[in-house]
């Protein structure tokens, strides 16, 4: 213990004595572990963020299809349905005594590259993402009309609209729109608050709304001028939609959660799918996580590219430091000390790489936490080192000290052959 | 009086080379002083490296107070010398990015018996190096300082109070003077003599400069 703090000891004075190629070093270092440990910590954040797009929905329905496409329309607005559900099922299956509510929710038009959702009063009571967050309004109301609707947060901010803007609503998904639904106008009613999820990329309005807009269309054209009909001849129809696109599921129990899903999956009027939305967007992200992964390789040859400059900076010391090693050796150093020396020099600046790059981390997440969250949605959380970071923390010192061999080795051999004579 | 340094039909080469030094018989007693001359390139500073059991001779034995250096492993000649010899060399014996007293220190942090030695008398290595250095006349206001802000003759008289530091029964020293001007040559030399003589250090003093005999019991030509 003794020899090990002298050589402690020595080796910091040693770092000291040339320090600015080692704060290079040390600073090197640092950024490397602030890389490593800031891409899991984003990593992290945008995948809890992605899992809990939709929380509390036990289940979603919708055409039969596969259960990531499913999940993409029906939660991330992205892609189209093949198929929709007719209401008279909807209303059956809504029925089911395990069920407490349904969201039912109709896509297929858009208004500038933002789809357009029509769905019910219900999506405000049972839509919850996040850590069972319901959605707020940040201004006005819910809509009532007909011909209202409701803003997600970046709708309306990219858009720059505010409550009484007049809008249309353009048929189909694509940006370069050629039927547009000009003859019936919408007026903004609310603007929800920013999610960080698709909904602030969605308009919102009722199923009547979407189905009025609609109703004098022939098999998917749009009417001809003698046919069409005004607002206020719609307003009188009735209004009910007949189909759905899809619809969120929430249960009494989780424990009918499989039931349901078979019942739904086996349903004999149409062809229907049930998908536990948890499980599809853990599927979905391990799709998307080989960029996640492309990250943390690159991040982690990083780290190792700071630690070879760490090993050239060491290994260029060794030679105009012999004589420093001739001199430990003649107040009774051995070959091992020295190896030692160099061992624990290597471990010193991994470890104030490691300690300085920890606190780049934190400042850096305090500065970004207010960007990440206005830009992406995406909420950091200011937790302590976990686990992982850990391993990485004492992998990064494991390494360093396993670079530091070679260093050490050859001033080992030196020490051996130089013994107290100082030749340069 | 006993024993200190006895070498036998040694012989040393580097390898592969013509040999470099070929010493019959060399005995110094403990406490005695002996100024070992030979022109540069003679072998003096390798002739330390064998005494100081930090180089293997191809032939012959070392023995220092009685134990043969050959007996030894490695390591153990490391803790043998750190106990027993103290060094001084012609230059740079100092570390640069110590201070003048943790230079001093150095040994007793290697060697636990010569920080005993020092402890045995009832006083710290601190107290035992200021006692030393300002026995060979340094300013204690240098003490703390970076000895790289003391002047050449200041460095070297640190370098003993090193190599003085806990006792060590035998002193080597390899040209300690030939930075030195003729002046500060003679003091220095005096001093060293001085502090062994109150510890009854045995001394080899190895030198080309054959006018620093004088200074000397015994005088050895390599």
């Amino acid at each position: 213990m003794q020899k090990l703090s002298t050589l402690l000891y020595l080796a910091w004075k040693s770092v000291l004595n040339r320090r600015l190629a080692a704060l290079l070093t040390v600073l090197s270092i640092a950024c490397s572990v602030t890389l490593l440990l800031g891409v899991e910590r984003i990593s992290q954040t945008a995948r809890s963020s992605f899992i809990s797009t939709v929380a509390g929905t036990d289940l979603i329905v919708g055409a039969r299809s596969g259960q990531i496409q499913l999940l993409l329309y029906s939660v991330f607005r992205l892609g189209d349905a093949t198929n929709n559900i007719d209401w008279q099922s909807y209303q059956k299956i809504a029925k089911h005594p395990e069920i407490t509510w349904t969201i039912p929710i109709s896509l297929g038009d858009s208004h500038r590259g933002y789809r357009v959702m029509g769905t019910t009063q219900d999506y405000f009571e049972h839509f919850r993402y996040g850590s069972e967050q319901h959605l707020q309004l940040a201004q006005g109301q819910r809509f009532s009309g007909l011909f209202d609707v409701v803003l997600g947060a970046e709708v309306a901010q990219k858009l720059g609209y505010g409550l009484g803007q007049q809008i249309v609503i353009a048929h189909g998904s694509s940006t370069v729109n050629t039927f547009v639904h000009d003859d019936k106008p919408f007026q903004v009613v609310g603007i929800l608050q920013r999610t960080g999820t698709p909904v602030d990329r969605t308009l919102h309005m009722s199923l009547q709304g979407i189905e009025a807009i609609h109703v004098d269309w022939q098999n998917g054209a749009p009417p001809r001028a003698e046919d069409s009909l005004s607002s206020t001849q719609v307003s009188q129809m009735d209004l009910t939609p007949k189909t759905i696109t899809a619809f969120l599921v929430g249960l009494k129990s989780k424990l009918g959660i499989f039931s349901v899903q078979r019942e739904v999956n086996n349903y004999r009027g149409e062809p229907l799918l049930a998908i536990l939305p948890g499980v599809a967007l853990q599927q979905l992200w391990q799709l998307i996580g080989i960029a996640d992964l492309a990250l943390r390789v690159i991040s982690s040859f990083v780290v190792l590219v700071g630690l070879l400059g760490m090993l050239t900076v060491i290994l260029t010391s060794l030679n105009e430091r012999r004589r420093e090693m001739a001199i430990l050796r003649s107040v009774g150093a051995s070959p091992w000390h020295i190896f030692g020396l160099l061992q624990l020099e290597a471990l010193l600046l991994a470890l104030f790489g490691c300690v300085l790059g920890v606190i780049f981390l934190y400042v850096l997440l305090w500065l970004a936490a207010p960007l990440l969250a206005q830009h992406l949605g995406l909420w950091l959380v200011f937790t302590g080192l976990s686990h992982y970071d850990w391993i990485v923390l004492m992998g990064i010192a494991l390494a360093a000290l396993l670079i530091g061999i070679l260093p050490a080795w050859r001033a080992y051999h030196h020490a051996l052959s130089d013994g107290l004579t100082i030749r340069l | 009086m006993s024993e200190c340094l006895a070498i036998e039909n040694l012989q040393f080469a580097w390898t592969d080379q013509a040999p470099l030094l070929n010493l019959p018989s060399l005995h110094v007693e403990q406490g005695e002083k002996v100024f070992l001359q030979g022109a540069s390139g003679s072998g003096k500073t390798t002739l330390l490296g064998l005494m100081g059991g930090v180089l293997q001779p191809q032939q012959g034995t070392i023995r220092i107070l009685g134990h043969d250096l050959q007996q030894f492993s490695q390591s153990g000649r490391d803790i043998f010398r750190a106990a027993h010899i103290g060094f001084i060399f012609q230059l740079f014996n100092l570390l640069p990015y110590l201070s003048v007293l943790d230079n001093v220190l150095l040994p007793c942090r290697f060697s636990l018996r010569r920080r005993e030695r020092v402890e045995s008398q009832g006083i710290t290595p601190t107290q035992e190096a200021k006692r030393l250095l300002e026995h060979l006349q340094l300013n204690p206001n240098t003490y703390q300082r970076p000895v790289t802000d003391i002047s050449v003759g200041q460095q070297q008289r640190v370098a003993v109070a090193r190599a003085l530091i806990g006792q060590p029964e035998l002193l080597m020293a390899d040209e300690p003077t030939s930075a030195l001007d003729a002046d500060t040559r003679d003091a220095f030399i005096a001093l060293l003599l001085q502090e062994c003589q109150i510890t009854q250090t045995a001394v080899v003093f190895v030198s080309h400069d054959t006018h620093l005999a004088k200074h000397f019991e015994r005088c050895i030509r390599l």
